[in-house]
């Protein structure tokens, strides 16, 4: 036993020794070239897809595995790449390999060859407001409240705002306004002739209607609330000065800060930029206060009133009233004017804005270094400019696509194509109307075109949303002779 | 070599020595698990290309593993019906000349033809080489089996089990070590047992241990020394020499096969230097096999499975637990430490640096049954169960005593003190780091890695890789779940095959159970010995049920 013991560790010892730098040199994408007859490191093209099991040619050889797969030991190079399957419309894509890394396509949205649209009711609506980020959409009839409807996911269908016979049935909607993340909806209008403001919490059952009217001794240009307000609305007015409404209380706070020419709420602080150019962090009841850097304030057109946004990742947004946008790190200016709006994608910790014509995204995930060493985000990748007059735009399928309307035109741009994102049209919609994607179920939410219903089509082919991680076991791989 | 077996009474360098090998085992532990994890956010791409080799390296370690566990399991079943008593009437028989070689019936099995030749082939061994063998008539064995709290319905069924042996219980010294502070109930039923089964042995003796002797802590080898001396008294009365007498130190629980003591008699008497030598049975937790949960259950029988494993290396082999050696080598290392809990491994390690490195231990295939933990309910056992392997990886606290009389003893071997050094060190660290490494630190490069590590080819091809190991990981259970069903004893009542195939199933705990129950009571236990917070014993909760 005892020499058997032996021999046999000492086989064991030599076949680990072999082994162990082979798998090594394997998983860096090292192996063996049979044309070259030399050691070469080659790539990896990572694929996943919505729905799963689409052919994947590479070239003009088509791959064993259907997605979600892995085809690895690919010589460095770039790959056309087109990812197919039955009723549904091919994805093609151009993969530049390099020696031991790995192009990863795995958000491939196959879109059908024909949407299946389905109606959600019967009436006609005027309007669609959608609460990005909550999982809620109001949709209109008319200017009156009592034709105003809360979408239901989970019953599918419209629920009254206010049930007939509710004495605010007959307020007039003149204007709204909305915080992204926030169920909350604010309208102004007028009811018999008399002015008025209704806050509207959405998610909560039955809906919770506040007129907070006596709130507002004059016109506000701009309310805005947290995410969570706690009751608390602040209202920029026009000399400058920010109210403080608690609408729990009925207390008005007023002239709460002055000299304001910025503001923005985040995690119960307001954030505001003075006169000065000073910005500062203060909490709800004043008593913290902070001065932030200001350094960079310089560089902002403060043309009007500014809108400041906190952003989960740490950084501050700011957003002119001709519509410049800019960051409180390099390279600070993002645009020069004409943003009309953003959506922040905070796992993917990208953000897409848009203008009157183009769709820019800021990526925010790593920082690169500059030619004078210092260090700074990348600027913006422009994904689209051929609109026309871009009004809403969302981020689909973990912020690797977004949908977006174009007049009448929603489209959908795929920002996993390779080096130049490519849009397809989806589909028509009224044009004067938002629509609503719900991330969770993959659905958009749309004002048909033609006869002005409620319809919505199943954007992301259900099943998982989130692509699983990059873990398939069983795949084969092409022969590396095949391709090159 | 003249060496105090102890960290008490140090001083100066030597007190300075003891404390820094404490500290080199959990220190090494901690910034093999702290160094993995800050290498998987630091450097991702390293971490991942070392956990590649590890988990290689794990998978052919539990391969080579799993061959000797299947070999040792097939010795161990081949001598389950070996006439040990015939073997040494046949020893007894060989300044005759060697037996005559009866043939193996053709319808044997084969385990019991490899058996038979094994044995020929010792028998021919101790003929050509001239090795002085005692008679059997005149080999005692002493038995000690220390009580702390345990009732009677623990201890009795080891006793019948020395009572109802082949071996004849009237060669049998049986000493009853029975703790000072044991409550009065249980002194009760020891002095009952002692009337009861006086009359089956030489003699059954009980040795009360007084508390507070200078020198001990609250340790089992206090206890077990206590009455070892009595019974050296006792034998020398007698005029019992003791180069005669094999002492047996079990736990209150033990049950022994019926063949252990003919079975220890063989193999000492076959021993050429058996007063340097102890002796070493396999363990199997079967009394209350039945009773245990499902996680405390398969941790022992993995126990079980690591001595026969351990089993087939005797170069390397360290007693544990219920284990039996020379009464005469005992007396003259002084008996078992009287201040440390791991008095199992500890024994050994006395007398392989009092003779110099001249001790081995020898593996004998034959089973002692203990208790598997068991408490009031599932979540005390499971407290207790993690107690235990705590006390077990105490055995960490010999690691610095080995190594000062290591570096002090110029007469110990270099190989010896390199492959038991490298052994007993390895052995606690890989104890108290793998089940983490393999469980939770190797999925960390993948699930903290940054967006440069995601881009990599390695990225993609280290969990494929990690998978197929862990594929070839399921073979190495499967043998284990097909052992661990052969080697479980038969269940009296409720016996089917649903039941069955849910003790297998049992086996798919072993990656959680081997992190809290194994790994981390390990780590407990090293990092005490960091601090200096010395452990002292703690008696293992065990029931049966009626």
């Amino acid at each position: 036993m005892e020499l058997f013991r032996r021999i046999l560790f000492y086989i064991f010892l030599a076949i680990y020794l072999i082994l162990c730098p082979l798998i090594v040199m394997y998983s860096l994408g090292y192996i063996l070239s049979p044309k070259q007859q030399e050691i070469i490191q080659t790539g990896i093209i990572s694929l996943a897809s919505s729905p799963p099991g689409a052919y994947v040619y590479l070239g003009k050889s088509r791959y064993a595995q259907r997605t979600p797969t892995v085809i690895n030991n690919l010589l460095p190079g770039k790959y056309s790449l087109r990812v197919a399957k039955k009723d549904y419309l091919p994805w093609s894509g151009e993969a530049t390999v390099r020696a031991g890394k790995a192009a990863a396509f795995e958000n491939i949205i196959l879109l059908p060859q024909e949407w299946e649209i389905n109606y959600l009711s019967e009436g006609k609506f005027r309007e669609l407001i959608p609460l990005s980020g909550t999982g809620y959409f109001l949709a209109s009839k008319s200017p009156r409240l009592g034709d105003y409807f809360v979408y239901d996911r989970k019953l599918k269908q419209m629920v009254p705002l206010v049930a007939p016979g509710h004495h605010l049935e007959e307020f007039r909607v003149a204007n709204y306004f909305v915080n992204g993340q926030s169920p909350f909806i604010l309208l102004q209008g007028s009811l018999k002739g008399v002015s008025g403001q209704i806050f509207v919490e959405v998610d909560s059952d039955p809906f919770t209607l506040q007129d907070i009217t006596p709130l507002f001794q004059d016109r506000p240009v701009k309310v805005f609330w947290d995410t969570r307000p706690e009751g608390n609305l602040f209202s920029l007015h026009k000399q400058a000065y920010i109210n403080k409404l608690n609408v729990d209380s009925g207390a008005l706070y007023p002239k709460f800060l002055e000299e304001v020419k910025g503001f923005g709420a985040f995690n119960r602080f307001l954030y505001t930029m003075h006169n000065d150019n000073s910005l500062y962090k203060v909490s709800y009841d004043k008593s913290k206060s902070e001065i932030l850097e200001s350094d960079f304030l310089s560089v902002i057109e403060a043309d009007g009133p500014l809108e400041i946004y906190p952003l989960e990742n740490g950084l501050m947004l700011f957003l002119g009233a001709r519509g410049s946008l800019a960051i409180n790190q390099p390279p600070y200016r993002i645009a020069a004017e004409g943003v009309l709006g953003f959506e922040y994608h905070p796992e993917n910790d990208k953000l897409c804005f848009w203008q009157r014509d183009k769709i820019g995204v800021m990526d925010f995930s790593e920082k690169i270094e500059n030619n004078d060493k210092s260090f700074g985000y990348p600027g913006p990748l422009w994904v689209y400019a051929a609109g026309k007059q871009i009004k809403q735009c969302s981020w689909v399928h973990n912020g690797s696509h977004i949908v977006f309307r174009d007049r009448d035109q929603i489209l959908f741009c795929d920002l996993n194509a390779g080096d130049s994102p490519r849009t397809v049209n989806l589909l028509r919609a009224h044009p004067n109307t938002g629509f609503f994607y719900e991330e969770e179920e993959g659905v958009l939410y749309f004002l048909d075109q033609k006869s002005f219903r409620l319809a919505s089509i199943q954007l992301i082919p259900e099943g998982p949303v989130i692509p699983e991680p990059a873990f398939h076991p069983d795949e084969e791989t092409l022969k590396e002779g095949d391709l090159n | 070599m003249n060496f105090n077996y102890s960290r008490q009474n140090l001083q100066g360098k030597e007190k300075r020595l003891e404390r820094a090998f404490e500290v080199i085992p959990g220190l090494t532990s901690w910034s093999v698990i702290i160094g993995m994890t800050s290498l998987s956010f630091v450097n991702p791409v390293f971490a991942a290309v070392l956990i590649i080799a590890f988990d290689l390296y794990w998978i052919m370690r539990l391969i080579y593993m799993n061959i000797f566990l299947v070999l040792s399991y097939f010795r161990l079943s081949s001598e389950s019906k070996t006439d040990w008593m015939g073997l040494i009437v046949g020893l007894d028989r060989l300044k005759t000349g060697l037996p005559r070689e009866e043939p193996v019936s053709g319808k044997a099995a084969l385990g019991e033809k490899i058996s038979k030749s094994i044995h020929l082939r010792e028998y021919k061994y101790i003929a050509d080489n001239l090795v002085s063998l005692p008679q059997s008539s005149e080999i005692m064995h002493l038995v000690i089996i220390p009580i702390a709290k345990e009732d009677k319905e623990i201890v009795e069924p080891g006793i019948k089990s020395l009572k109802s042996g082949n071996f004849p219980s009237a060669k049998m010294l049986v000493v009853m070590a029975l703790e000072g502070s044991a409550p009065h109930k249980v002194k009760e039923q020891v002095y009952g047992l002692q009337q009861e089964y006086r009359q089956y042995f030489f003699d059954l003796l009980v040795a009360e241990h007084p508390q507070g002797i200078a020198g001990e802590a609250r340790v089992k080898g206090a206890n077990s020394t206590y009455a070892a001396r009595l019974a050296a008294g006792y034998l020398s009365k007698k005029q019992i020499a003791f180069e005669n007498v094999i002492v047996s130190c079990f736990d209150a629980d033990t049950v022994v096969n019926p063949g252990y003591f003919s079975c220890l008699t063989y193999y000492y008497m076959i021993t050429p230097f058996r007063e340097r030598t102890s002796f070493q049975p396999i363990p199997v937790y079967n009394n209350n096999i039945w009773e245990a949960p499902g996680f405390s259950r398969v941790l022992d029988v993995g126990s079980s499975f690591f001595q026969l494993i351990e089993a087939t290396n005797p170069e390397q082999l360290v007693t544990f637990s219920s284990h039996s050696m020379s009464f005469k080598a005992l007396v003259d290392i002084d008996y078992w430490p009287v201040d440390m809990i791991s008095d199992d491994s500890a024994i050994f390690w006395k007398a392989f640096i009092h003779f110099d490195g001249d001790y081995r231990v020898v593996p004998m295939f034959t089973t002692v049954s203990l208790d598997v933990t068991v408490a009031a309910n599932w979540w005390k056992t499971l407290v207790n169960v993690y107690k235990q392997k705590r006390r077990w990886a105490w055995g960490v606290e010999n690691f610095p005593i080995i190594m000062r009389a290591f570096l002090k003893s110029d007469k110990i071997p270099i190989s010896k003190k390199l492959r038991h050094g490298y052994k007993i060190f390895e052995g606690h660290i890989s104890w108290a780091t793998w089940p983490f490494i393999l469980g939770v630190i190797g999925w960390l490069p993948a699930v903290f890695s940054g967006r440069q590590f995601a881009s990599t080819a390695l990225y993609y091809n280290a969990p494929r890789i990690t998978a197929t190991i862990f594929k070839l990981a399921s073979v190495g259970l499967l043998t284990c779940i097909i052992l661990s069903l052969l080697l479980l004893p038969k269940k009296k009542i409720k016996h089917n095959i649903l039941s069955r195939i849910g003790h297998a199933f049992e086996w798919l705990f072993i990656p959680l159970a081997s992190v809290i129950l194994s790994a981390l009571p390990a780590l407990d236990a090293q990092t005490r010995l960091i601090f200096g917070r010395y452990m002292e014993f703690w008696v293992t909760e065990k029931q049966r049920k009626h």
